[in-house]
């Protein structure tokens, strides 16, 4: 997924090992990790899939029947596609905005050396943590007509009426860019460091001045970094329900919040699995896309 | 088509005086070599004709305008890097036209111009592939190819052959030196590898400390080095510490513990004077019985060293000091056995009297 250590393997031959010999130490040591994803993580999924395609018996954790009803619902019902389609678009609005705020500040912590850059940096990466409950509430105390936020401009005379920065879309957004730029930045810099300082040389030799540089040299070989940010943070904007619940009030709804009140509201276990189980086909189906775009062999990829 | 003129330049890092001001006129279609240890100010200082690092004093100079203040990408220059830098997301014909296409050539033009480019490094065929794709010496070319298609003021070379094997490196010296005299482009070649400078340059200028020591052609470098640095950077050499004696027309007496050895000197010497006698490992011959009429001193063969054409004699003095000889295998080397005490004899003109 994340071509930057591709890349470095292909510059420098460090991680040209030999491929690993399976022996009995290996295995040993493999076992304990492989063991825990097995169950914590395929199991239970490939159970949320079974459970996906049972009939709907209120309350009921039991595996019984078989029936295509959960997925049929969801998708006849213009209710739950819609919802669907603006939990895509809100993530999509998310990364754009994550990736245009991140970018100046992982090309600052790379390029500019000194103390205030550490400051920085541990800065971006503060909310990272936090829970997101918390940060949530954090938000609200912000954000609400009382908030500081609107008392600070109503103070200043900015504004006479508080500004509606809760209950609504403008709230979730505020604070997912905030929960997830750390993950943007810490791609976008990875990405940024790998790039070999000679080659924007070598431009500028070339003719080109900083700018040209830039969009020519920098901005291409940083794609692989975007393209992973741009993957962690779609997903977690698209699969959170924290946030929006919190934020939002019960007034913006997505397929996390609708999986949550599935569960904890309707009681219905089977339809929250095919909901669930839609989120991680689309998941999967967003980073498939994502890498066939960006791992193509100009980015750093391709042949010895 | 260039005249580089240096003229006193200086450049320091926080309290690291790197470039302690440097003199230095190249002329048209010359290829000089800057030849130095690591840490003499040789990258520095080509740096600064790059215009990627400033320059505190002084003034660079390019067919009489001066350019010490222009930033890089205003410069005329084609530079290889030691790691070729070339754009890993480009191919070998995107990386060539880059400058091309940045100083806004015709499109016609540009494809003309990488095809040439291509032609001259002998990689017409792989010109779609990546740089991942290519061997070190065929990034090397490409490399090389970028810079000269742009048919730039100055070739700037930062040690482009280091990384390369030692086969593919004396290869790509002739290379370049033939694409160089080809287009008579004004080179300037950082190493600090002293075959590569004799066997590529017009002139070598030798660094150390960031001043130039001896600025000269390789044959002067060789057979008439200017000081102790310079005789022991280029070649092997045999050093011995002395007192001036006699001093006449650049022919010098000098006294070396109980030894008396005559030389010549490029520098007036004085009487008393503290000075190095240098000589050549190759110009020393081994022989039973002492010589008239050039110098020689007494001692023991300890190690003999099979070189292929020659073979390397160290002899341990009479006087504590070691010497190296480099003979041509002959029918008489057989006689100079290790444990043999014999004479190492070298001829008056072969002695160079450094100043120390």
């Amino acid at each position: 997924m994340v071509d930057v250590k591709k890349q470095h393997e292909n510059d420098t031959g460090i991680f040209n090992h030999k491929p690993l010999k399976m022996t009995t130490w290996n295995r040993i040591a493999l076992t304990p990790g492989v063991v825990y994803v097995l169950l914590v993580c395929i199991i239970p999924v490939l159970y949320l899939l079974r459970f996906s395609f049972s009939e709907y018996k209120h309350g009921s954790m039991e595996l019984s029947g078989f029936t295509l009803e959960n997925y049929i619902d969801f998708f006849t019902d213009s209710y739950y596609v819609d919802l669907l389609i603006s939990t895509l678009v809100m993530a999509l609005i998310i990364s754009f905005i994550t990736i245009f705020l991140a970018y100046p500040i992982a090309y600052y912590l790379v390029r500019v050396k000194s103390k205030v850059v550490r400051v920085v940096a541990v800065l971006v990466y503060l909310p990272l943590m936090a829970s997101t409950v918390v940060t949530s509430f954090g938000w609200q105390s912000l954000l609400t007509d009382s908030g500081f936020v609107n008392n600070l401009l109503m103070a200043i005379g900015v504004i006479d009426e508080p500004l509606k920065l809760m209950y609504n879309r403008t709230g979730v957004y505020i604070a997912m860019i905030a929960a997830n730029m750390p993950y943007m930045v810490v791609q976008i810099r990875n990405s940024l460091k790998s790039i070999d300082p000679f080659t924007i040389q070598a431009s500028k030799t070339m003719g080109a001045n900083s700018v040209r540089t830039f969009f020519y040299v920098t901005l291409p070989l940083s794609l692989p970094g975007i393209s992973a940010g741009v993957t962690l943070v779609f997903v977690s904007a698209m699969s959170a329900f924290v946030t929006p619940t919190l934020i939002g009030g019960g007034r913006v709804n997505t397929l996390g919040s609708l999986i949550y009140n599935q569960v904890t509201v309707a009681a219905n276990f089977q339809f929250a699995s095919a909901v669930a189980f839609i989120l991680l086909v689309v998941a999967f189906a967003i980073m498939y896309i994502n890498n066939r775009v960006f791992e193509s062999k100009r980015l750093g990829g391709g042949g010895r | 088509m260039a005249k580089l003129e240096i003229v006193d330049v200086h450049k320091s890092f926080g309290k690291n005086h790197v470039v302690k001001g440097i003199n230095l006129t190249v002329d048209d279609g010359e290829f000089l070599c800057l030849l130095g240890p690591s840490g003499c100010g040789k990258t520095t200082l080509l740096r600064m004709i790059a215009g990627l690092t400033e320059t505190d004093e002084g003034s660079i100079i390019i067919n009489s305008k001066d350019i010490t203040d222009l930033p890089p990408d205003k410069r005329s220059n084609g530079m290889v890097f030691q790691n070729y830098a070339l754009f890993p997301h480009m191919t070998v014909e995107q990386n060539i036209a880059y400058g091309l296409k940045r100083h806004g050539l015709p499109k016609a033009e540009i494809k003309e111009k990488v095809q040439a480019g291509l032609e001259m490094v002998r990689l017409e065929n792989l010109g779609k592939r990546y740089p991942k794709e290519l061997s070190g010496g065929q990034q090397q070319r490409v490399a090389l190819a970028r810079a000269l298609v742009m048919n730039p003021d100055l070739l700037l070379l930062d040690e482009p052959l280091s990384n390369l094997d030692a086969k593919l490196r004396k290869e790509m010296r002739l290379e370049i030196r033939n694409i160089q005299k080809k287009l008579n482009v004004t080179t300037i070649f950082v190493t600090h590898d002293q075959e590569e400078a004799l066997t590529m340059a017009d002139t070598i200028a030798i660094m150390n400390g960031g001043v130039v020591e001896q600025l000269g052609t390789p044959l002067e470098m060789y057979e008439h080095p200017k000081t102790q640095f310079v005789a022991a950077f280029i070649g092997g050499t045999n050093l011995m510490e002395g007192e001036v004696k006699e001093y006449a027309e650049n022919r010098a007496v000098v006294q070396c513990g109980d030894t008396t050895l005559h030389g010549i000197s490029i520098e007036d010497l004085a009487v008393g004077q503290k000075v190095i006698a240098s000589q050549r490992p190759e110009r020393l011959r081994l022989q039973m019985e002492p010589p008239e009429d050039r110098n020689f001193l007494h001692g023991t063969v300890t190690t003999r060293v099979y070189l292929g054409a020659s073979i390397r004699f160290v002899l341990t003095m009479d006087n504590g000091s070691t010497m190296i000889a480099d003979l041509p295998i002959s029918d008489t080397s057989e006689e100079y056995a290790v444990g043999t005490g014999c004479y190492a004899v070298w001829e008056y003109d072969d002695c160079h009297i450094l100043e120390e």
